[in-house]
């Protein structure tokens, strides 16, 4: 099977001689479809790096990055922004939506840079915000939601239309407990439906959600292993955690 | 949470039209949200507009909407009506040969206390040519023999009044109305009904000869012709090229706040990249921000602009001399403006939106600025620019237009580019100033984007006044061309309105009178010279009426250009001396016998004699360069022409050359002489304009200046609040937020008043580079107005006004 992303001895290097930074260094990486893979790591050690280098936000300064078998080498500044709108979907801390676009808007706005017409994406977001919960807020735009509700509409605009590699960089890190967890569930649902999800966080409770946490400090993966059951699985409500 | 729904997106990589759709509805919809961070744009814009469309229209309405003498007619024929029957069989023959015709009587009479006779007019209201040349004010069209109607202009010289009585014909005749010639408001006369005034001296009769070629006509005195009138598209030209100056300055502001914009949306514009949009769906987010405020400020500016036009339509008429229809609006031109400041305000945008989208995702998510590039590529451009407008405004020679222009542009362009770098030295240069100047120039030097397009506006705005000091002191100090040069004056003894071939007749004791009050005109002015000037004039034809003031004339031979079919532009032959034929750029020993005129006139001349009944003839003729000033003879019959053709000299004026510059109070005492005698002078024009000239320019150039850099700086500090945050957390205190804007708008006007005096004098230089000695009669205050007051200024300026600065200043901008 081809995994979703695939990073062969990625290396990424800002400036140059004596001011070089080596953000990452030889990192090799696989994420399978329906697999969340939490990244983990101190502040600078090189976490949204490969977010970004996972995403063809950034390009690697040696390496290679697949993503569902395409080596995104090469390709162009546009074909990269295809392959982000039809296949990659990014989650952020803050500042996930644009604002004057109503929750609807927002989740259809991948669709609509593809050339999908507005009727079709509006019908697509709908369907998305039916399975977030917030068929209500449909209208509403960004700064008449709470935290939570963004961060789950970011989640539907991440993966509206067919796109299968999910990125998350501290998805539920300004958000509280109880929305973090609701965020978390959705990613974990997701996954089961088939995408592959990458999470870059620095907090243990919700690398437990994952089904492999990767160590990267100084830029380089030192260990990736299965988390260990968290105490928040036990308190979710007689629920498993999520994998 | 996978949504497979069975979506068909286009094949092209940039998403086609609902990707663009999208685009612009979320740029208006960012447009309607934050529509008061646009407003000083929007503002500006909608002023350019207005100005625009109201000046614009105000332009196209300066020439009348019909010739004030020929109305809607192609030709004219001026009848003299001293032979009654003669003139009704010319006129016969006029109806019969062109159809409709349209006829005016003109009897000149003597009124106490006028120095020119009234103008008795017979004219019948709504003419078919003649409609536009009559206008009943107020009141009504006269009827009968016992009723007139007057102008408010002979209303006023011979106070008269609605209801009154005026009698200068002898009989008394009560006034009815007030009438006007709409395209002609210094047009005074008597309006009679034709069937109800005295009998015409003269009869002018409009119509159309569509080209063909006339009856033999006996009373003809003047045959007047107009061609195609093309001042509509010459006027269209110039404020259309006047728009483009003033909103390619505005744009240059406009290009500062969409930097300011796009610096803001920084966050949600690598958002947008993040989830899949290319570059160029990224540029059309701020380029449609552009295009949207330009469309806003388009629509209400050109709106603002037509509602106060009503106004100045009403101002305006008195000063232009004609009545103007209100409704009567240069749509096209209209159209143009708006289309004009939409596409300004879009480029505008495009600059910015170009350096966003050329930003890494990464760093526009983060909300970083970019580090500040090279910048070998705008100074390499400026250098190029400058050496393209240098060089084709060196071969222009001051002649051809196109290569000015090109010049022009290519220099204003180097400016341009060279705004860039020149921040940069400027911020190198202030690394050892105070931790607040430095800030400043730091922040300048980091956001070329905006600082960059400040310094353009400032430099364009400096630039042009600059270059119209310069210029207008250049006309002064190099008198090479225009009507007369600055030593001469032109006395003339035809009368004021006559065309120039008519001569008064004058006795020989008053042609002796005449010439001693010239002679004491010339003595009243230094090492001064006098040199007769006599027209050709053909003794065996009848004395005329002059149709100005009813008296005899003698009408002077003329020779003509062909201009079109069968229409001639005529010139008086004056004769030619030895004296007229250097000042014409002739050797008198070098012109053959045998030639008959001397011309300066590069088209082939025919030549017509006084009545008209001779057929056309093609003298014998020599052309040489022509005299250097306008209102030189430069049409000359040779002494055997004149011999050959039994004409005789006709005295028509004289020409004084004073041996040194004459003077204002010269000028005005040689006009006092004249008007005394009954004679009219010429002067060289102009001269009193070019301080008034001078002085406009440069108060208007500051204020200018001023204001852009005012809205530049007001922009980039708002930007910089992040930075007041910080210094105010670390103890800065007001003088810190003072010296910070001060320093922002010092740095800004020294390299603004630097690049547009630089660029304007080279360009100036290129212009004039055989002619340098004009640049040292500039007087020394000019430059040091704009070299050390500008800067000085909006130091100043920036220091006082920061202090005004409300606390909120220092809270985090909204993202």
């Amino acid at each position: 099977m081809t995994p979703v992303l695939e990073l062969r001895a990625v290396t990424k290097v800002y400036g140059s001689g004596a001011v070089a930074v080596h953000a990452l260094t030889g990192v090799d990486l696989s994420v399978n479809a329906g697999e969340m893979v939490a990244v983990m790591g101190p502040s600078g050690s090189g976490k949204s790096t490969l977010l970004t280098i996972a995403g063809s936000l950034e390009q690697p300064t040696t390496g290679d990055v697949l993503v569902e078998g395409t080596p995104l080498a090469g390709m162009s500044a546009a074909d990269r922004a295809r392959l982000r709108r039809r296949h990659v979907g990014f989650v952020f801390q803050d500042f996930n939506l644009l604002p004057g676009l109503t929750a609807t808007e927002n989740i259809s706005l991948p669709l609509e840079l593809d050339g999908v017409r507005a009727r079709a994406a509006t019908a697509a977001a709908r369907r998305a915000l039916d399975e977030l919960g917030l068929a209500d807020r449909a209208g509403a735009y960004p700064d008449e939601l709470s935290g939570g509700q963004r961060q789950r509409i970011a989640i539907g605009r991440a993966l509206v239309g067919e796109r299968r590699l999910l990125l998350a960089d501290e998805p539920s890190g300004a958000l509280d407990t109880q929305a973090g967890e609701s965020v978390m569930r959705l990613l974990r649902d997701a996954c089961k439906r088939g995408a592959a999800a990458v999470l870059a966080t620095h907090d243990a409770q919700l690398a437990a959600w994952a089904d492999r946490v990767v160590f990267v400090r100084d830029g380089v993966a030192v260990d990736q292993s299965r988390p260990p059951a968290g105490p928040e699985s036990l308190l979710a409500a007689g629920t498993e955690p999520s994998r | 949470m996978t949504v497979a729904a069975p979506l068909r997106p286009v094949a092209r990589a940039e998403g086609g039209l609902p990707a663009r759709r999208a685009m612009v509805r979320w740029a208006w919809r960012m447009l309607r949200r934050e529509w008061r961070s646009q407003i000083l744009v929007t503002l500006l814009l909608l002023v350019a507009v207005a100005v625009a469309v109201c000046g614009g229209t105000a332009l196209y309405h300066a020439p009348p909407p019909a010739d004030p003498t020929l109305g809607t007619a192609r030709d004219v024929w001026v009848l003299n009506g001293q032979d009654p029957p003669a003139m009704t069989a010319d006129i016969t023959a006029l109806r019969r040969a062109y159809g409709t015709v349209d006829m005016v009587g003109h009897t000149p009479e003597r009124a106490p206390g006028l120095a020119r006779p009234v103008d008795y007019r017979a004219q019948p209201l709504g003419g078919t040519h003649t409609g536009h040349l009559l206008a009943i004010h107020r009141g009504r069209y006269p009827s009968g023999a016992t009723e007139a109607a007057v102008t408010t202009g002979t209303a006023k010289l011979l106070g008269l009044r609605l209801g009154g009585s005026i009698a200068l014909d002898g009989h008394p005749r009560t006034i009815v109305g007030i009438a006007e010639n709409p395209s002609d408001l210094t047009d005074d006369f008597v309006l009679v009904a034709p069937a109800g005034g005295p009998p015409p001296r003269s009869v002018s009769v409009f119509g159309d000869r569509h080209g063909r070629e006339g009856p033999r006509l006996t009373t003809v005195s003047q045959r007047l012709g107009q061609g195609g009138n093309t001042d509509q598209v010459v006027i269209t030209a110039l404020v259309l090229a006047a728009t483009t100056v003033l909103l390619l300055l505005v744009a240059f502001v406009a290009a500062a706040g969409f930097a300011v914009l796009a610096r803001r949306r920084l966050r949600q514009l690598g958002m947008l990249a993040a989830i899949g949009a290319t570059a160029r769906q990224v540029r059309l987010v701020v380029t449609a921000t552009g295009l949207l405020v330009g469309t806003v400020a388009a629509g209400v500016g050109a709106t603002v602009g037509l509602l106060f036009w009503p106004l100045a339509a009403g101002r305006l008429e008195p000063t232009i001399g004609h009545r103007i229809d209100r409704f009567d609006l240069p749509w096209p031109l209209i159209a143009a403006i708006v289309v004009l400041a939409m596409a300004m305000s879009a480029a505008a945008a495009w600059w910015p939106a170009w350096a966003v989208s050329r930003l890494p995702v990464t760093l526009a998510l983060s909300g970083r600025p970019p580090a500040p590039r090279s910048t070998h590529r705008p100074a390499a451009l400026a250098a190029v620019g400058l050496a393209v407008g240098l060089g084709c405004l060196a071969t222009s020679d001051r002649r051809n237009p196109i290569l000015i222009v090109v010049g022009t542009v290519a220099t204003a362009l180097a400016i341009l580019f060279a705004g860039p770098p020149a921040i940069r030295l400027l911020a190198a240069a202030g690394a050892r100033t105070p931790v607040a100047a430095r800030l400043a120039l730091r922040d300048l030097a980091r956001h070329p984007a905006r600082s960059g397009a400040a310094v353009a506006a400032i430099s364009l705005a400096l630039a042009i006044p600059v270059a119209a000091v310069v210029v207008a002191t250049a006309a002064q100090a190099t008198p090479a061309t225009g009507n007369l040069s600055d030593r001469q004056v032109l006395v003339r003894i035809p009368q004021p309105g006559d065309p120039p071939a008519l001569v008064p007749i004058s006795s020989a004791s008053r042609l002796r009178e005449l010439a001693d009050r010239v002679g004491e005109m010339a003595a009243a002015l230094p090492a001064s010279t006098v040199l007769p000037l006599d027209l050709a004039y053909d003794p065996a034809a009848p004395p005329e009426l002059s149709p100005t003031t009813g008296q005899p004339v003698r009408h002077a031979q003329e020779l003509g250009s062909a201009r079109g079919d069968s229409e001639f532009a005529m010139a008086p032959a004056y004769v030619a001396s030895p004296a007229l034929l250097r000042l014409a750029g002739a050797d008198p020993a070098a012109i053959p016998r045998s030639v008959d005129v001397v011309t300066g006139q590069a088209r082939s001349l025919v030549m017509f004699a006084p009545t008209r009944t001779r057929d056309l003839e093609h003298p014998p003729t020599v052309r040489v360069p022509g005299p250097r000033y306008t209102s030189l003879p430069d049409t000359l019959l040779t002494v055997g022409g004149l011999a050959r053709r039994q004409l005789v000299p006709v005295r028509a004026g004289w020409l004084i050359e004073s041996g040194q510059h004459l003077t204002g109070p010269q000028v005005a005492a040689a006009r006092r002489i004249a008007a005394r005698a009954g004679l009219t002078i010429e002067s060289r024009d102009g001269q009193a304009a070019v301080q008034t000239v001078r002085a406009s320019a440069t108060a208007g150039g500051l204020v200018l200046a001023l204001a852009v850099l005012a809205m530049t700086v007001g922009l980039i500090r708002s930007e910089g609040a992040a930075d007041l945050r910080t210094l105010t957390a670390t103890g800065a205190d007001a003088g810190i937020r003072r010296t910070l804007t001060a320093a922002t708008a010092g740095g800004l006007a020294l390299l603004g008043v630097l690049l547009g005096t630089f660029g304007a004098g080279l360009g100036l230089v290129a212009v004039y580079r055989s002619d340098l000695a004009a640049f040292g009669h500039v007087p020394a205050i000019y430059p040091l107005i704009f070299l050390v007051g500008v800067p000085s200024a909006a130091t100043a300026a920036g220091w006082l006004l920061a202090g005004r600065e409300p606390a909120s200043i220092a809270r985090r901008m909204p993202q």
